[in-house]
C-alpha cells in the first residue's frame, strides 16, 4: 500500500545535493518530455538544427543539476518547472551569444530575439508547450496500453483503438462477428481498455507532480489547455 | 502541434480526442463522492500528530490511507495509516482494534513491516508503521515479469514472514502483492497483518467491496473465507500463497481450471504440483504449514532457490526498488562473463616477468663468474651498492612479480597487484639510475665479447617499463570499476537498445555531458578497445570477494584489501559499499564462504 515517492519529488528533495538516484530519475523524465521542449525551442530559434543543439545542451545542463536550484516550492509541477527553466536558458543563451557577437565581431543571427520577450508570442508558445506536453503524455500512455495488449489481445487493441476516446465503434455488429465476441463483450472490453488507459495516464502524470493529490489538478490544467485550442 | 512539425510522425493519439482521454484519467479517482470514506488532508492530521511531520500521501485503499511522516524526535521516517473514520464510530471496534494492533506489534521479524504504535487521535484510529522506501510487489509486477530466480527469492521472504506469524498465532488473511513492500535494498516485507479480519469483523463494507484496490483481494481469498469467515485459520494464507506464486510466475491470477504455470512461463514443472496442492479447496488437503510448502518447493526446484541469491539478480531488484528503471525491468543485469584468470593477458605478463627474471639472473651470473675482470678497480662499497644489490633487486623483483601474478588467487588480487607494482617500479627506477650513470652493473663491460651485447640492460629496462605500464593500467581499471558504483549506469546503458521504440528516438543522442560524466562506462569502452584479455579478468577477480555491508545490503562490495580489524570475533575491513555509497567497516568473506541463506 505504500507507494514510492514520485520521480519529481525525489528530484526536488535531492535538489541541493543530487544523488545518483535523483539524477537517473531526472534523466528518465527528461527523456520522456524531450519533444515538448524541442518544439518550444524550435519556435524561438531560426535554424532548426540549432534547436536540436540547444535542446541537447539544455538537457545536459539540467541533468548535470545546474538548473535544479530553480525548482523552488511555488513551482509545483515538473511541467511548469521545465517551461520556466527552458525560458531562462534561452534568455541566458541569447545574452551569451550577444556577448560573443560583440566580443568576436562575428554574426550569430540565431535566436529570434523579438519573440522571447514579446508577451503575446510567448503566451502562445507556452500554450503550444502545454499542448505538446499533453500529447507526449497521452502518447506514452497509449503506447504503454498497447504494450500491455501486445499478447493475444493485440487484435482487440487494433480494432478498438480508434474508440478509446469514447467514440462509438463503427459497425458494431460487424465488429462483433470479426472478433468472435458478442457486442456486450466488446463493450466490456472497451470499457476495461479505457479504464486501464485512465490509470496509465494517472501514473504518467504522477511522476511529474509533487504528490498524489496534485494529479487531478494537473490533468484539469492540461485539459483546459486542450479545450482552449479548439 | 503535430502539423507544425513535419519531423514528428503521426501517432494514434493525434486521431483521438485528447481531451476525452484526459477525462478518462479524471474518472479514475473521483475527488469525493465515490470514495467510501473521506480522505483526511495533511492539515487535518497535523494537529493530531504533534510529534510527527506529516509529509506525502503514499496511497489509499480499503483500510484507509497511508501518509509518509517524519518522527521528529527520533528523526526517522514512518508510515502512518489512518483507518476510515466510519470504523471508529463502532463502539466495539476500538477494543478489537487494540487487540489486533497489539498482535501486530508483537511480530518482530525482518520480513514483517514493524508496527511502532497505534491509537485513536480525535476521531481517527491510526497505526504507525515502519516506512518502506521502495515499491510494492504489485508495482514491480506491473513493471514487467520477474525471472524465476527472483520470484522465488521474494516468495521465500514472504513465506518466512508468514511462517513466523503463524507460529505467533497471527493469521494474515489478506496476502496480495500490494501488501508486500520493498526497501530500496530489495528487502521484502509483509504489511497489514490482521487488518482484513478487523475489517470483516466490524462488518465494514468499505474494505472489501467499495474500492478498486480492495477488489484485488477477492482473487486471493480462500474458498472458506467466502463461505465461513469466522472459521478461517492459517491455511487460508497458504491458499493465498499458492495464488501469489502462480501470479508471480505467470503474471496472471489462476481462475477456474487454469493452465499449469510451467506451460505459460517455462518454470520447472515440479512447481506446478506445489501450486496445485496449495490451491486445494479443502484446507485439510493443502500444505498444513508454510514451512511444509517451502520445503516442498526447495525439494522440487532445488537449483532455483540457490540461484536466487546470485547477486546479479539482486542488483536488479535493488534498482527496481529504487525506482531506477521502472518502465521496464532491465533484462538481468549480467555483466560480461569474465574469462578465467589464466587466459591471455595474465599469461603474457607473467611470462614477461619470468623472462626478465631469467635474463637478470643470467646477467648476474655472467658478471659474477667473470668477476676479476669486471669488478677490478671498484671499491667493495661500490661493488655492493652498484652491482650486487641492484642486480639482485631486479632479479628478486621480477621473480616475485611472476609468482604473484601467477598464483595471485592465493593472495587478495588487489594486494598482490599492489605489491607486484611496487617491486617492479623499484626495479625500473634502479635500472634507469644504473644505465644513466653508465654503471657496469648490468652491462657486461668486463668481457670483450659481451661488450657488443651491452644492449641487454636497455632491453631489460624496456621490458620492465612495459610491464610497469601494464600493471599500472590494471590497477587503474581495478580501482575505477569498483570505486565508481557503475552498476546502475552501465547496466542502464546496456539495456537501452531494448527499450521501447518510442523512447529510442526520443533521446537518440545522449547529452554529451552525461556521457563523459560516466567515467566507469568510458573505461569499460577503453577496456574493450584493448587487446583481448587485458582487463577482462580484473572484474572477475574482485567479484570473487564479497562482503556483508552493515547497512544491511548483501552483495559483493569492493574490497581494497584495506585495513583489517576484529570486533567481537568478526573480521572487519574498512571498505567502500556502492549501495549505501559510503566507506565503513564491513564484514568480509570470500565468495565460497558467503552465506547461502541471505535472510
Amino acid at each position: 500500500m505504500v507507494f514510492p515517492t514520485t520521480r519529481w519529488t525525489l528530484i526536488r528533495q535531492a535538489a541541493a545535493s543530487p544523488t545518483e538516484e535523483s539524477r537517473t530519475a531526472m534523466e528518465e523524465l527528461c527523456r520522456r518530455y524531450r519533444t515538448p521542449v524541442l518544439q518550444f525551442i524550435r519556435r524561438r530559434v531560426v535554424q532548426s538544427e540549432q534547436a536540436e543543439d540547444l535542446t541537447q545542451e539544455f538537457f545536459a545542463k539540467l541533468i548535470r543539476g545546474d538548473l535544479l536550484h530553480r525548482a523552488d516550492q511555488n513551482r509545483g509541477q515538473f511541467r511548469s518547472f521545465l517551461l520556466h527553466v527552458v525560458r531562462q536558458f534561452l534568455l541566458d543563451e541569447r545574452d551569451r551569444l550577444m556577448a560573443l557577437k560583440r566580443g568576436a565581431g562575428q554574426i550569430h543571427q540565431s535566436l529570434d530575439e523579438g519573440s522571447v520577450e514579446e508577451p503575446s508570442g510567448s503566451a502562445s508558445a507556452e500554450n503550444e508547450f502545454d499542448l505538446a506536453w499533453a500529447r507526449t503524455l497521452l502518447q506514452r500512455s497509449v503506447d504503454r496500453l498497447q504494450r500491455e495488449y501486445s499478447d493475444q489481445r493485440s487484435v482487440l487493441f487494433e480494432t478498438l483503438k480508434d474508440s478509446l476516446d469514447g467514440a462509438k465503434p463503427a459497425a458494431g455488429a460487424e465488429l462483433a462477428i470479426r472478433l468472435g465476441m458478442s457486442e456486450g463483450a466488446i463493450r466490456v472490453a472497451l470499457h476495461r481498455m479505457r479504464t486501464r488507459l485512465g490509470q496509465l495516464i494517472r501514473e504518467e502524470v504522477a511522476d511529474t507532480v509533487p504528490s498524489g493529490s496534485d494529479i487531478d489538478e494537473e490533468i484539469r490544467l492540461l485539459r483546459k489547455t486542450l479545450e482552449q485550442r479548439r | 502541434m503535430s502539423d507544425s512539425n513535419p519531423n514528428e510522425p503521426t501517432h494514434l493519439v493525434d486521431k483521438l480526442n485528447q481531451a476525452s482521454l484526459l477525462d478518462l484519467a479524471l474518472d479514475q479517482e473521483p475527488a469525493g463522492p465515490r470514495r467510501a470514506y473521506a480522505l483526511p488532508s495533511q492539515s487535518d492530521l497535523a494537529p493530531l500528530f504533534p510529534d510527527f511531520e506529516i509529509q506525502d500521501l503514499l496511497g489509499f485503499g480499503g483500510m484507509g490511507c497511508v501518509y509518509k511522516a517524519r518522527q521528529t524526535r527520533l528523526d526517522r521516517a514512518v508510515a502512518i495509516k489512518i483507518l476510515p473514520k466510519e470504523l471508529a464510530k463502532d463502539e466495539l471496534f476500538s477494543e478489537r482494534f487494540a487487540r489486533e494492533a497489539r498482535a501486530m506489534a508483537r511480530l518482530n521479524h525482518p520480513n514483517v513491516v514493524r508496527v511502532y504504535d497505534f491509537g485513536q487521535a480525535g476521531d481517527v484510529c491510526f497505526l504507525i508503521m515502519e516506512y518502506m522506501d521502495g515499491m510494492n510487489l504489485r508495482e514491480l509486477l506491473n513493471a514487467g515479469s520477474l525471472p524465476a530466480s527472483e520470484v522465488l527469492r521474494v516468495f521465500e521472504q514472504v513465506c518466512l514472514a508468514l511462517d513466523y506469524a503463524h507460529r505467533e498465532g497471527v493469521v494474515h488473511r489478506d496476502i496480495k502483492p500490494e501488501n508486500i513492500l520493498f526497501s530500496k535494498t530489495g528487502h521484502a516485507s509483509l504489511a497489514d497483518f490482521g487488518l482484513a479480519r478487523l475489517a470483516m469483523d466490524s462488518g465494514c463494507e468499505v474494505s472489501l467491496t467499495q474500492t478498486r484496490q480492495a477488489m484485488g483481494t477477492l482473487n486471493y481469498m480462500a474458498p472458506e473465507q467466502w463461505e465461513n469467515p469466522k472459521t478461517v485459520d492459517h491455511r487460508a494464507d497458504i491458499y493465498a500463497l499458492g495464488i501469489l506464486l502462480y501470479e508471480l510466475l505467470t503474471g496472471r491470477v489462476p481462475r477456474g481450471s487454469f493452465p499449469p504455470a510451467s506451460s505459460l512461463c517455462g518454470s520447472p514443472p515440479a512447481i506446478d504440483s506445489v501450486i496445485n496442492k496449495a490451491l486445494q479447496v479443502d484446507p485439510a488437503l493443502r500444505y498444513q504449514s508454510v514451512m511444509e510448502m517451502v520445503q516442498a518447493l526447495s525439494a522440487e526446484a532445488p537449483g532455483v532457490t540457490n540461484e536466487a541469491i546470485h547477486f546479479g539478480t539482486f542488483t536488479r531488484i535493488v534498482n527496481l526498488g529504487g525506482l531506477v528503471s521502472r518502465p521496464k525491468p532491465a533484462p538481468v543485469a549480467k555483466r560480461k562473463v569474465a574469462r578465467p584468470i589464466d587466459e591471455k593477458g595474465t599469461i603474457r605478463s607473467t611470462n614477461m616477468s619470468l623472462f626478465i627474471a631469467c635474463a637478470t639472473c643470467f646477467g648476474l651470473f655472467m658478471t659474477w663468474t667473470i668477476e676479476p675482470v669486471g669488478l677490478d678497480g671498484m671499491s667493495l662499497a661500490i661493488q655492493v651498492e652498484d652491482v650486487v644489490v641492484p642486480n639482485w633487486l631486479v632479479a628478486v623483483g621480477a621473480v616475485t612479480t611472476f609468482i604473484l601474478l601467477r598464483w595471485r588467487e592465493a593472495v587478495h588480487p588487489f594486494r598482490s597487484l599492489l605489491f607486484a607494482n611496487a617491486l617492479n617500479f623499484a626495479s625500473v627506477i634502479h635500472l634507469i639510475a644504473l644505465v644513466s650513470r653508465g654503471c657496469p652493473a648490468v652491462s657486461t663491460d668486463g668481457l670483450q665479447v659481451l661488450t657488443k651485447l651491452n644492449v641487454i640492460p636497455y632491453l631489460l629496462l624496456a621490458m620492465l617499463v612495459l610491464q610497469q605500464i601494464e600493471l599500472a593500467w590494471r590497477m587503474i581499471v581495478f580501482i575505477f570499476f569498483f570505486l565508481i558504483p557503475s552498476d546502475n549506469s552501465s547496466d542502464m546503458k546496456k539495456t537501452k537498445p531494448s527499450r521501447a521504440p518510442e523512447e529510442k528516438d526520443d533521446l537518440e543522442k545522449k547529452p554529451a555531458a552525461a556521457k563523459s560524466r560516466d567515467t566507469a562506462s568510458l573505461l569499460q569502452k577503453v577496456v574493450k578497445l584493448l587487446p583481448a584479455g587485458l582487463g577482462d579478468d580484473i572484474e572477475a577477480e574482485s567479484r570473487s570477494w564479497h562482503a556483508r555491508c552493515r547497512c544491511g545490503c548483501e552483495r559483493s562490495i569492493w574490497d581494497l584489501g584495506g585495513i583489517r580489524y576484529k570486533a567481537a570475533g568478526e573480521p572487519l575491513r574498512f571498505l567502500y559499499c556502492p549501495d549505501c555509497n559510503k566507506l565503513g567497516w564491513h564484514r568480509v568473506v570470500r565468495k565460497d564462504e558467503f552465506p547461502k541463506d541471505v535472510v
